[in-house]
């Protein structure tokens, strides 16, 4: 019977093992690109949307959202703001700079300066009306909800008014004015963070784990002597921060 | 009893784990990469495991 136990238990430990091995891409982190680290990945339920938020540097975001055919995509952070929309054939840019704002499809490129806005902005109008990405970004960023106090919203509003309000529509600028104001009439501390991917739990572990274990040398160098019983003081410190650092890590990553 | 023997055997099992893996992470900077920590994790967990199963609890003869 004992042996029985043994044999169920180590196949489930080797089919364990096996899952664990095949899933280690996941737990290894997600890759890095010219877009920066993949720090959030969600599906918007409402529209199916895929939305990923990467990071290059701390200030710099890129935001995409990938509908149907459609991929919306913000950079953030940098001297200048991007928005760009590709839906099928058709692409469409907005590239907003100090005192300029570029937009450019497959075939025309605007260049907007507050000197010259007078005799361009009829050419922008047309561009922008005349573009279907355009169309079916805002119809994307339309479709998509997120929740109104999530970091997500802050980033997809703007750029929502703004793309809006080049032809017109002034439904997200009130949307945001509706938020502002509600955040303003209910003063309190937000908890704003986006989830941390099993990397980002892996990397915090590790470096944990690693100064717990520096911790622990730097103890054992500077005892007033070394060996038992001078030493289970550092051991024990150790102990309780390295078993606690992995507990950490298994709820971080939703084990337990 | 038995079943409570295997679940105490499991959590010997993983705080040794968690007790020599932030030595293994900062002796083998190799070891740093996610999935390699998480094969040397598992490959010590089963060797332990089979280790603690044969020889605690004593059985009599």
């Amino acid at each position: 019977m004992t042996m029985r136990i043994f044999d169920v238990t180590a196949a489930a430990l080797l089919v364990a093992c096996g899952v664990l091995v095949l899933d280690t891409p996941a737990l290894a982190g997600p890759p890095t690109d010219q877009r920066g680290r993949l720090i959030h990945r969600s599906v918007d339920p409402a529209s199916g949307a895929v939305i990923r938020l990467y990071q290059r540097t701390a200030p710099d975001l890129t935001l995409e959202i990938e509908g149907q055919d459609v991929l919306f995509t913000k950079r953030f952070g940098v001297a200048s703001s991007e928005i760009t929309i590709v839906s099928g054939r058709d692409r469409i840019a907005f590239v907003v700079a100090p005192m300029m704002l570029t937009v450019s499809s497959a075939s025309t490129t605007v260049r907007m300066t507050p000197a010259t806005a007078q005799a361009v902005r009829p050419r922008l109008d047309e561009l922008i009306r005349s573009s279907p990405a355009y169309r079916d970004g805002v119809a994307l960023l339309k479709r998509v909800t997120v929740g109104e106090r999530t970091p997500l919203n802050l980033l997809i509003l703007p750029a929502r008014a703004f793309l809006e309000g080049a032809a017109g529509d002034t439904s997200a600028l009130v949307a945001m004015r509706q938020w502002a104001r509600s955040v303003a009439a209910r003063p309190r501390v937000v908890r704003v963070g986006f989830q941390k991917t099993p990397g980002d739990c892996w990397e915090l572990y590790s470096q944990e784990a690693i100064e717990a274990w520096m911790e622990l040398e730097d103890c054992l160098r500077n005892a007033p002597w070394n060996g038992w019983p001078w030493s289970t003081n550092c051991w024990g410190i150790y102990d309780i921060r390295a078993v606690g650092a992995a507990v950490w890590w298994a709820k971080c990553v939703s084990i337990s | 009893m038995r079943a409570v023997i295997v679940i105490v055997q499991v959590l010997i099992v993983l705080v040794i784990i968690a007790v020599a893996l932030p030595g293994i992470l900062a002796m083998v900077p190799a070891a740093r990469d996610g999935s390699t920590a998480l094969a040397i994790a598992v490959g010590i967990g089963v060797v332990l495991f089979v280790l603690l199963r044969l020889v605690w609890p004593p059985r009599r003869t």
